[in-house]
C-alpha cells in the first residue's frame, strides 16, 4: 500500500484497508521494528493554536525516530500576526522539510495547506472539524486490546452532539461491524447527519440517556466532557455533568471486562480514583499516540514501505 | 400575460433564452454567469408558468452560454430550460443537469470555514441532490453540508 505523499487530513478520505494497514505499521513500531525511522527527516509543526498534548505527543514522535522538528507553538509571534496567508506560509515552509503537521483554528485549513504543499501534509487539528490522528490511534487502542474491532459493542458517553472525536471515531467504526451505544443527554446527541451515516452503513447504534440498562454489555465506555457553555442554564449543567460523571461507582454498572477511553485532557468526568483500576486505560491510549503518529510520518515520508 | 406573448415581446435572432427560471431569481443568474456586461440583455420576470408558480426568463442576444455555465443554474432552478437560438431557430433545446462541484461561487455559510477567512482560499462544494426539492452542498474544506439556498450565492 503507498501512502508516500499522502495527506492525511479527514477520516472521510481514509478506506479501511488504510486504517488497517496503518494499524498494522503502527504494531510494528511499538514492537521496535523500525529504529530511528524518521533520520535525516525534518518535520514542521505548525499550531496556529496552542494544543500542548497534541504538539508534544507529534513532537516526542519525531525525536523518539531519531527526527528533527522545526515550527511553532502558537500564532503570536508568528509571521501569521503579520498579515501573511495561510497558503503563503505553507508554500515557504514546505521547502524546509519533509512532511508539515498543522494545527488551525479555522475548519478546512489542512485541506487548503496540502492544496498548496510539496510534502505531505498531516491534519493535527482544524477547528471544529476533524483530528484524523486522534480516531487513529483510538482505533488501534481498541484493536490492540481486544484483538479485532468487529463485534465489540462500544458506547460512546457524554456530550456527542459538539464532540468531534466521537463524530469523527463513529464515521471510522462505521467500516466495521460493530454495536453502538450512544449515551448522552437529550439536549447532546449525536447530529442526525452522523446518525444518518451510521444507518447508510448498516451499523446498528441504540440511544440512551443513562448507563443503567445497556452499561453491563459494552466492551469498550468512552467518555468525553460536557461542556459547561452548551447549557444555557448552570443548574441543568450541574444536574447533568453528575450523571455524566464516571466515578468507582459507575464501574459497578459496567462489565468486568469494560474498558474505558478518553481522548484527554479530562476535567473531571473521570475521578482520578478510576485511574488504579485495570480497566481505565486512557493514560495507555494517549501513549498509543506516539506510535500511531510515528507510524504515519514513515509512511507518508517514504522512510517506511 | 401568457407564455406566448413573453415570447413575442423578446423574441431575439442569435443568443441563449434561460426559461422556467423559478422567480425572483432571474437577476440572481445574471450575477452567477457574469452576464451583465455581456451585450444586450432582456429580463422578464414574474410570467405564469405551469412549471413553476412564477418564472423569470432571461434572453442573452449574440451569446451562447456553455454547457458548463447553464448546469449552474440548476442549483437554485432546476426546472429551468435552455434553447440556443441562431438565426431566429433553435437550434439546439438543452436540459439542466446538476453539476458534481461548484467552484467559487457560492460562499461557505460556517463563519469558521476557512474559506471566509483568506482572500486567496477560493471556495470549493461537492452537489448532492437530496430530493426533487432539495440539493445539498458539502464544503471540501470545513466539510459542512447544507441545502443550497440562493443566499449563499457569493
Ligand atoms: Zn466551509
Amino acid at each position: 500500500m503507498n501512502f508516500k505523499n499522502k495527506n492525511i487530513i479527514s477520516i472521510r478520505d481514509i478506506s479501511k484497508e488504510q486504517i488497517e494497514y496503518i494499524m498494522k505499521i503502527s504494531a510494528q513500531v511499538k514492537a521496535g521494528t523500525y529504529p530511528d525511522l524518521l533520520k535525516n527527516k525534518v518535520l514542521a509543526t505548525l499550531f496556529f493554536e496552542p494544543s500542548t498534548r497534541t504538539r508534544l505527543s507529534f513532537e516526542a514522535a519525531i525525536s523518539l525516530s531519531g527526527g528533527n522538528y522545526i515550527g511553532f507553538a502558537d500564532a503570536i509571534n508568528s509571521s501569521v500576526k503579520k498579515g501573511e496567508t495561510l497558503k503563503d506560509t505553507i508554500k515557504t515552509i514546505t521547502g524546509y522539510c519533509h512532511a508539515i503537521v498543522i494545527r488551525h483554528p479555522y475548519e478546512g485549513a489542512a485541506r487548503v495547506a496540502a492544496e498548496v504543499s510539496k510534502v505531505p501534509v498531516i491534519n493535527a487539528g482544524d477547528g471544529s472539524n476533524q483530528h484524523p490522528t486522534q480516531t487513529l490511534l483510538d482505533l488501534f487502542t481498541i484493536n490492540e486490546k481486544f484483538g479485532k474491532i468487529d463485534g465489540l459493542n462500544i458506547g460512546l458517553f457524554g456530550d456527542l452532539k459538539y464532540g468531534r472525536t466521537v463524530h469523527s471515531l463513529s464515521m471510522a467504526l462505521a467500516y466495521y461491524n460493530v454495536n453502538l451505544y450512544l449515551i448522552s443527554p437529550e439536549l447532546l446527541q449525536m447530529p442526525s447527519y452522523y446518525k444518518q451515516h451510521l444507518k447508510q452503513s448498516g451499523v446498528p447504534f441504540f440511544e440512551h440517556e443513562t448507563l443503567n440498562e445497556i452499561g453491563k454489555k459494552l466492551d469498550i465506555l468512552y467518555v468525553t466532557r460536557l461542556q459547561r457553555e452548551r447549557f444555557g442554564d448552570p443548574l441543568e449543567y450541574e444536574k447533568m455533568s453528575g450523571s455524566y460523571r464516571v466515578t468507582e461507582d459507575t464501574l459497578l454498572s459496567l462489565a468486568n471486562h469494560t474498558k474505558i477511553m478518553h481522548p484527554l485532557p479530562r476535567v473531571d468526568e473521570i475521578t482520578p480514583a478510576v485511574d488504579t483500576y485495570e480497566n481505565a486505560i486512557y493514560f495507555e491510549q494517549a501513549h498509543n499516540g506516539i506510535f500511531v503518529r510515528q507510524a504515519l510520518l514513515g509512511l507518508v515520508t517514504g522512510a517506511i514501505k | 400575460m401568457s407564455t406566448e406573448r413573453a415570447y413575442k415581446v423578446f423574441k431575439i435572432e442569435n443568443g441563449t433564452v434561460i426559461d422556467h427560471i423559478k422567480s425572483p431569481l432571474a437577476l440572481k443568474i445574471i450575477e452567477i454567469l457574469h452576464l451583465q456586461n455581456n451585450g444586450i440583455i432582456s429580463i422578464g420576470m414574474n410570467f405564469d408558468s405551469d412549471k413553476t408558480a412564477k418564472k423569470d426568463i432571461i434572453k442573452v442576444e449574440n451569446v451562447y452560454l456553455s454547457k458548463t455555465e447553464t448546469d449552474l443554474i440548476a442549483l437554485f432552478s432546476p426546472t429551468a430550460t435552455i434553447n440556443i437560438i441562431k438565426n431566429g431557430e433553435v437550434i439546439e433545446k438543452r436540459l439542466l443537469e446538476m453539476p458534481d462541484f461548484v467552484f467559487s461561487i457560492l460562499k461557505c455559510p460556517n463563519p469558521t470555514c476557512i474559506t471566509n477567512h483568506f482572500h486567496d482560499c477560493d471556495t470549493k462544494f461537492e452537489i448532492f441532490k437530496v430530493n426533487e426539492k432539495t440539493t445539498n452542498a458539502r464544503c471540501v474544506f470545513c466539510e459542512r453540508e447544507t441545502p443550497v439556498v440562493p443566499e449563499m450565492i457569493k
